[in-house]
């Protein structure tokens, strides 16, 4: 019996030395390639979801085309395959990107795809009357959009734009698949010294979930403060 | 100053202007009145490039222009020089009273903050907003907005306003705070083409009146006149009416 609590104790002992030690070893690519990659990626992703959006609600010949084309594709394949499909697939046309930039550029256009739908319905939702006053005191569209209308739209998108950062921060865990050494990767080359795999991959996913609720609850409070202006 | 001469306009199967033609003289004060439906409204967006005429032509400063064919450059010219009021106020929901007023200056005419600002605070002065500057538009009543878009408009210093209905989405212990702004204009000598339903301001304010019904200009004479002798029949029936109400 006393033998027993020994054998636990020791064991429980080994598991909280992992998780001790590997936390910092998860953290550090969690700063260092997880953080970053999310808003690189989300903010490239915000340019083209203005972009994709402006040339649809300008009605902008061909390239409100290339915009529906865009959101099409992107929207209608797995992230997954659109990674393997940079990273692998590419290098066949002499294309060779190196995994953090492979990864930027397919996050960045997969997120820009669904931002720009969520900007879309918020450009749409900015009452006519906002443009034609705009006309009236002699501004021109591009003033207007910038000045009037996009500005009311994210204030309007926000909460599906947080939601959609969100939903990136933990995404990010696929680049592990192209080689990408983030928090996903590292805690599975731990596991590979040291197999604790329910222990590890409960510490990665408190991790996520950490940054994951500070996000939320920056979101909170940034849409308060937006309520205020309505 | 500005002349109209024959517009037409259709939506769709529905002719709606049916040939307008009149003038705009430096300094008047004209009332635009006519049942609803008649065209006011369209006839105001037509002027401004708001809406496409289907023919039509304007002379502004001795300038001519085919309403159906105008270029963008001199859509954005002559707007310029015009300003406009909306029934609902339309202002911009993410500046506050201040920028709404200035942003015409800073942004389409390219003047410096501290000069635009300097104007925008003496026009809001002047409709007697200076202390809700910095107040955004869901935070003033609407008559407050109704002034603000006043000043907004009269900021850039256009040669005509047009007002379409400015009271009419006014509480009625509202619609004097505007009426008034718009007779200082009038008194000062700002040129403004007015629809309104307000037969007081018409008749007490405007210098012209001018009556639509059906696309058409039924009867346009000196506001006394037209109060004291209306012509048409037609034009006696809506006074009727107007006045019961
Ligand atoms: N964008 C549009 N599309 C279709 N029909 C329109 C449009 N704008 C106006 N109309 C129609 O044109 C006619 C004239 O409208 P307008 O708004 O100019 O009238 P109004 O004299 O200003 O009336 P009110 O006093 O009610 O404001 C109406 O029958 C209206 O339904
Ligand atoms: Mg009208």
């Amino acid at each position: 019996m006393a033998e027993f609590f020994i054998e636990t104790f020791k064991l429980s002992e080994r598991l909280v030395t992992i998780f001790f030690d590997s936390f910092g070893k998860i953290m550090i690519p969690g700063i260092k390639v997880t953080i970053p990659l999310t808003i690189i990626s989300f903010s490239i992703s915000l340019v083209i979801a203005v972009a994709t959006a402006l040339v649809q609600y300008a009605h902008v010949p061909v390239l409100r085309h290339v915009a529906r084309f865009y959101i099409w594709v992107v929207r209608g394949t797995p992230l997954l395959v659109q990674l393997f499909l940079i990273f692998f697939g590419l290098p066949k046309l002499g294309i060779l990107l190196n995994p953090f930039p492979a990864a930027i550029i397919v996050f960045s256009l997969n997120t820009g795809a669904y931002d720009a739908e969520n900007i879309r319905a918020a450009i749409e939702s900015v009452p006519k009357g906002q443009l034609e006053a705009g006309y009236c005191v002699g501004m021109s569209y591009m003033q207007i959009f910038f000045r009037i209308i996009l500005p009311q739209a994210l204030r309007t998108a926000f909460p599906p734009l947080s939601n959609s950062l969100i939903s990136l921060v933990k995404d990010t865990s696929l680049a592990a698949n192209i080689t990408v050494v983030e928090m996903f990767m590292a805690t599975q080359r731990i596991n590979s010294r040291v197999y604790e795999p329910l222990l590890l991959y409960a510490e990665v996913a408190l991790i996520y979930l950490i940054f994951c609720t500070v996000l939320t609850k920056v979101q909170t409070v940034w849409e308060r403060k937006l309520r205020v202006l309505d | 100053m500005l002349t109209v001469k024959d517009i037409h306009k259709s939506f769709g199967d529905l002719q709606v202007l049916k040939g307008i033609d009149f003038t705009v003289n430096k300094g008047d004060v004209i009332a635009v009145l006519g049942a609803s439906g008649s065209g006011k409204t369209t006839l105001l967006r037509c002027m401004n490039f708001l809406e496409k005429a289907d023919s039509g032509t304007l002379i502004f400063d001795d300038e001519e222009f085919d309403l159906s064919k105008m270029r963008k450059k001199d859509i954005l010219r002559l707007r310029k020089k015009t300003a406009f009021v909306f029934q609902n106020y339309n202002l911009f929901r993410n500046l506050t009273a201040l920028q709404n007023v200035t942003v015409g200056l800073t942004v389409a005419r390219k003047m410096d903050k501290k000069t635009a600002d300097e104007i925008g605070m003496k026009m809001l002065d002047k409709v007697g907003l200076l202390d809700r500057k910095d107040h955004y538009p869901n935070e003033l009543s609407g008559g407050q907005q109704q002034r603000v878009a006043i000043a907004r408009a009269l900021a850039t210093s256009p040669e005509v306003i047009f007002f379409d209905e400015p009271t009419s989405a006014l509480d009625p212990e509202l619609i004097g705070e505007v009426l008034s702004v718009m007779k200082d204009l009038a008194e000062e000598g700002m040129t403004m083409v007015v629809v309104t339903h307000e037969l007081n301001f018409a008749a007490n304010v405007a210098k012209k009146v001018i009556f639509m019904e059906d696309g058409k200009i039924l009867e346009s004479n000196t506001a006394e006149e037209f109060f004291k002798s209306p012509k048409e029949e037609r034009t006696r029936e809506f006074l009727k009416i107007i006045n019961r109400e």
